[in-house]
């Protein structure tokens, strides 16, 4: 634990020296936030109902879908360029020299603080939405089971990058399948309702992104009930998954050599 | 006088086509890049047909009928596969790795290199990422074929757009001489450019005085007025026409290109490059 805050520490240090990399940083995580923003008030201008939920509850979903996304930002988007930066730039051998788990290194090499005004944005979209919906509860038990859906998404999303960027073991390209998988968050903002049956099926069982905003969130804006449950499960098993590949992946990684 | 001119542009091809090599040796990306760009259109391909699904098979939003809108994304983003150049980075490098004191020391014009640099990425993505995708997209998505002057009109504006998104390249690679980490900035311009070009939803979709004023700034020439005119739409439903859409890109075009002239002896002059 010591050795994790000293990593953080540094970390801090180094990226305070240059503050206007920062502030670019955190205008990029706003701007995507806010480019979804107004997709979904173009999308409320075009109609009142998509799906059968109001802009209101759709502002919520996507209030709640950009928290786990910029948390993952923050805490693990080293991942993203896992293969670049450290399987084919050889990074991971001096990661390797270390004794301390792999995993937390790669994070640990760059937390993007900056990141965290997706958070903010996001709390703020959420609470602006419900504000405006006069059947939303404000009780304790309403909001601690939020945070739970908000924590199990985020679990899901990081083990889902977790999982393709141990894949980079196997297949060494530079970004490899992240930008398409990362793209396919954005199916996971809206109703589920919306899709063919097939691309459901994909985004609930296969890549389970729609537990990453839709399902979880939507249990407070009328939706079902059960992602209440289904959710904590799902992040487990993704986070399950990403782990067992990322062993697995390491155990059979041979250095670039340079 | 011909030969002796093409004589000037020879080495200039040859940085085309190295850049065209050198991208060759990526093959993994067609597969990926042409998922995450049905991924993108699919995305909102769904939502649209579910709006436009509400209000009836006939609808027309902002004078588009539902497969002429998704005409218009799809098209908006093969010619972004096209356009699309990682130039701005590619420069940014060369300032961080001291590089750019090679480019200084060959008697050619850098921003004519870079230039070169770009036609030869945009050549090799129309061949492997464009027409690809195009193959794959149009049968999906049911995509039409250009209306009207569409099929003079976008090839033409096209060519206006990759030499602008060129120009805002450059422009964003010099600015990163002036930065440590240029991820943050290259992906700060890519996601602001995907609204403000009209590449995510038509710019008269957006709110009134928003569209009123994006359709004057360069952007809307990347990625608005090439596929509304590939849709057949410049000068009908109060567009504006062909002319008029001609003189605000080529005007942009001019101030961009002088702008980066002048941006670049800026940063030449500042420039530092440590022996070694």
């Amino acid at each position: 634990m010591r050795i994790a805050l000293l990593f953080v520490i540094t970390y801090l240090k180094r990226r305070l020296a240059y503050r206007g990399d920062l502030l670019v940083q955190m205008l990029d995580e706003l701007l995507r936030g806010l480019i979804a923003l107004a997709m979904l008030q173009v999308y409320a201008s075009k109609t009142d109902r998509l799906a059968g939920y109001s802009p209101d509850a759709l502002l919520f979903v996507l209030g709640f879908s950009l928290v786990p996304i910029s948390l993952f930002h923050c805490l693990c988007g080293n991942l993203y360029q896992f293969n670049a930066r450290y399987i084919l730039d050889g990074n991971l051998d001096r990661i390797l020299l270390r004794p301390y788990p792999v995993f937390w290194q790669v994070c640990f090499d760059r937390l993007a603080i900056e990141d965290l005004s997706g958070t903010i944005l996001g709390c703020a979209l959420m609470a602006i939405a419900a504000l405006r919906m006069p059947d939303f509860a404000w009780t304790p038990l309403h909001l601690a089971g939020l945070a739970v859906m908000l924590l199990s998404s985020t679990m899901v999303v990081i083990g889902v990058f977790k999982s393709f960027a141990a894949l980079g073991f196997w297949f060494d390209d530079r970004v490899g399948m992240m930008p398409p998988v990362y793209n396919l968050m954005e199916f996971g903002r809206w109703p589920t309702e919306l899709y063919a049956p097939w691309l459901k099926l994909f985004i609930t069982c296969v890549i389970p992104f729609a537990f990453a905003g839709f399902l979880p969130a939507s249990v407070f804006v009328g939706g079902e009930s059960w992602p209440l449950l289904a959710s904590p499960v799902v992040g487990v098993a993704a986070l399950a998954v990403g782990s067992l590949l990322w062993r697995l992946g390491l155990a059979r990684y041979n250095s670039t050599g340079s | 006088m011909r030969p002796l001119a093409l004589a000037g542009l020879a080495p200039y091809l040859r940085f085309a086509r190295v850049t065209l090599l050198k991208l060759m040796a990526y093959r993994m990306r067609f597969v990926t890049g042409i998922a995450t760009y049905a991924i993108f259109v699919g995305g909102q391909w769904f939502i649209w047909k579910a709006i436009y699904a509400q209000r009836g098979a006939e609808a027309e939003i902002g004078g588009l009928a539902f497969a002429q809108l998704t005409t218009y994304l799809a098209v908006g983003y093969i010619a972004r596969s096209a356009y699309f150049t990682n130039l701005d980075s590619e420069i940014a490098t060369r300032f961080q790795s001291g590089d750019v004191a090679l480019d200084l020391l060959k008697p050619l014009d850098p921003l004519g290199q870079w230039l070169a640099q770009a036609v030869g990425e945009c050549a090799f993505r129309l061949l492997f990422f464009a027409l690809p995708m195009a193959c794959v997209l149009v049968p999906v998505f049911g995509v039409l074929p250009p209306a009207g002057d569409g099929w003079w009109q976008f090839p033409l504006l096209f060519l206006l757009a990759f030499l602008i998104n060129h120009e805002l390249n450059v422009a964003a690679g010099i600015a990163c001489f002036f930065l440590e980490d240029i991820t943050a900035l290259t992906s700060l311009k890519r996601n602001l450019l995907m609204l403000l070009s009209g590449l995510l939803v038509p710019l008269h979709f957006l709110p009134e005085w928003l569209a009123a004023a994006l359709v004057w700034l360069p952007f809307a020439a990347i990625g608005y007025w090439p596929v509304l005119a590939y849709v057949g739409e410049l000068g009908a439903h109060g567009h504006p026409d062909i002319v008029m859409v001609l003189a605000i890109s080529l005007g942009w075009l001019a101030l961009l290109h002088f702008g980066n002239r002048c941006f670049w002896s800026l940063a030449r002059a500042r420039l530092e490059v440590q022996g070694g």
